[in-house]
């Protein structure tokens, strides 16, 4: 302020009052930086209060329920946090989105998921806009499928994923059809006779519910690789998709055949091993895409 | 302008790890949904003979020589293939839902009040657990005087 009164033009008032009313206003980056932390807040805020341990909240319980959300989703808030400060061009941030930029923390403010998914969309849509850096549309990229993976495992989804657990106990009979075995479907319950077990296939097993962590996984690893998803990457989207749907087949199948295979992979050590396998075609397929792409890039430049 | 900017953020920071904190430690603590379920049908003048490890409740009415059959079925598939073999049996079937009964499941009526509670629930108008699973009533058909009796007590608006 004291400087832009001594850097007074003779001549006229205006120069020195804008550079004072500039230096007096908050840049669009530090208004991004904000908004951005109070989206963070409010998501793992939804986090915490999801996490269902019994009313007993501690930093073990906080450090369990960050680990149970998947390293793709910690991974995406990281690199969010990092290049939260490079969002926006350089200025000073006008009126209108300061006011966007309160109205959205007032939004982080109500603390359940609706509003933070809309706190998540609303801030993506801002950033992602035309006159946005890349960093700003990278975050954007990563904002919107962290509310897409918000909404596609919400409760407003159940009964699609409902419906397609009758598909994969119809798919799991397949599978055990061609190994030889004898199983029985009625709705969501896959019946092995002759070993005397049944699974019933809920909305969280089946192969639709993970289709969007897949998604996350195959945007955050793209991005790491320094790109943003293109069009031409689809197939390789689709190659990620298909594999995880035949990774849950194939575990479900697995778990069929009798009791002490349901324990090992529901319960057990199995099941560390799907999600390692899970996560790594999650990352090979985007890994791929990225190193197909890189000698078309070099032919180019 | 810049610092009452920065101050409004950081309380708004506050404010909302405050507002999450309060909504962690006001959380219904999980309660015995079959203990919940028994208590509704004592109210109608119900006895619950056996809850055993099935997710079904045999329940006994008065002034009828057969039992009925309490189950929920939940939002994600759980309790499906019970519901299934107690839908094969000979009874009337009393879906109830946040307030709503009917003899079927109604998609619309059943999901418009979930909506209804979940909007009503983020402005902290109503409690913040919206239940996830319906509750399913299998009537015996010798006593038509069963299906009088005021079912949403099992599943009552929020």
């Amino acid at each position: 302020m004291t400087s832009a009164i001594h850097l007074k033009h003779p001549s006229s008032s205006h120069p020195p009052l804008c550079r004072s009313e500039r230096a007096n206003r908050l840049a669009l980056g530090e208004l991004y930086a904000w908004t951005v932390a109070l989206v963070g807040v409010a998501f793992w805020g939804n986090v915490m209060r999801n996490a269902g341990y019994n009313g007993a909240t501690s930093l073990i319980t906080f450090a369990q329920a960050v680990f149970a959300q998947g390293a793709f989703i910690v991974a995406a808030w990281i690199m969010v946090a990092i290049w939260s400060g490079a969002v926006a061009p350089g200025g000073a941030a006008s009126r209108p989105q300061v006011t966007v930029g309160l109205a959205i923390g007032l939004l982080c403010i109500i603390p359940s998921r609706q509003t933070t998914i809309a706190a998540l969309l609303v801030v993506g849509v801002i950033l992602a806009i035309p006159q946005g850096t890349r960093r700003g549309r990278q975050v954007a990229a990563l904002l919107f499928c962290i509310a897409a993976e918000m909404i596609w495992t919400s409760v407003y989804l159940l009964p699609l994923h409902h419906a397609v657990a009758t598909l994969d106990a119809r798919a799991v009979q397949a599978v055990l059809s061609l190994a030889g075995q004898n199983v029985s479907v009625h709705g969501n319950v896959v019946i092995n006779g002759p070993a005397q077990f049944s699974i019933e296939v809920l909305a969280f097993c089946t192969s639709s519910y993970q289709l969007a962590s897949v998604g996350l996984a195959f945007v955050v690893t793209t991005l790491y690789c320094g790109r943003l998803p293109r069009l031409a990457d689809l197939p390789w989207f689709v190659a990620a998709v298909f594999t995880s749907v035949a990774l849950t087949e194939l575990r479900l199948s697995l778990m069929v055949l009798g009791e002490a295979n349901y324990v090992w992979i529901h319960d057990g050590d199995g099941g560390t091993v799907y999600i390692l396998f899970a996560m790594g075609s999650a990352a090979l397929f985007p890994l791929l895409a990225a190193h197909r792409s890189r000698p078309m890039l070099q032919n180019v430049g | 302008m810049k610092l009452l900017l920065r101050g409004l953020f950081v309380c708004m920071l506050v404010v909302a790890l405050m507002a999450q904190a309060s909504r962690l430690s006001s959380r219904d603590v999980e309660r015995d949904d079959k203990a919940r379920l028994t208590e509704a049908l004592t109210r109608l003048g119900l006895q619950v003979s056996a809850a055993d490890g099935s997710a079904i409740l045999t329940v006994v009415a008065p002034g009828c020589p057969e039992p009925l059959f309490v189950t929920a079925a939940g939002f994600d598939g759980e309790g499906d293939g019970t519901l299934r073999t107690l839908l094969v049996t000979d009874g009337v079937p009393r879906y109830v839902y946040l307030g709503y009964v009917g003899s079927s499941a109604a998609p619309v009526a059943m999901g418009s009040r979930w909506a209804a509670a979940s909007a009503l629930a983020v402005f902290g108008l109503r409690q913040t657990s919206i239940p996830s699973e319906v509750i399913v009533a299998i009537l015996p058909k010798a006593c038509p005087h069963l299906t009088h009796l005021d079912w949403s007590v099992l599943s009552p608006w929020p």
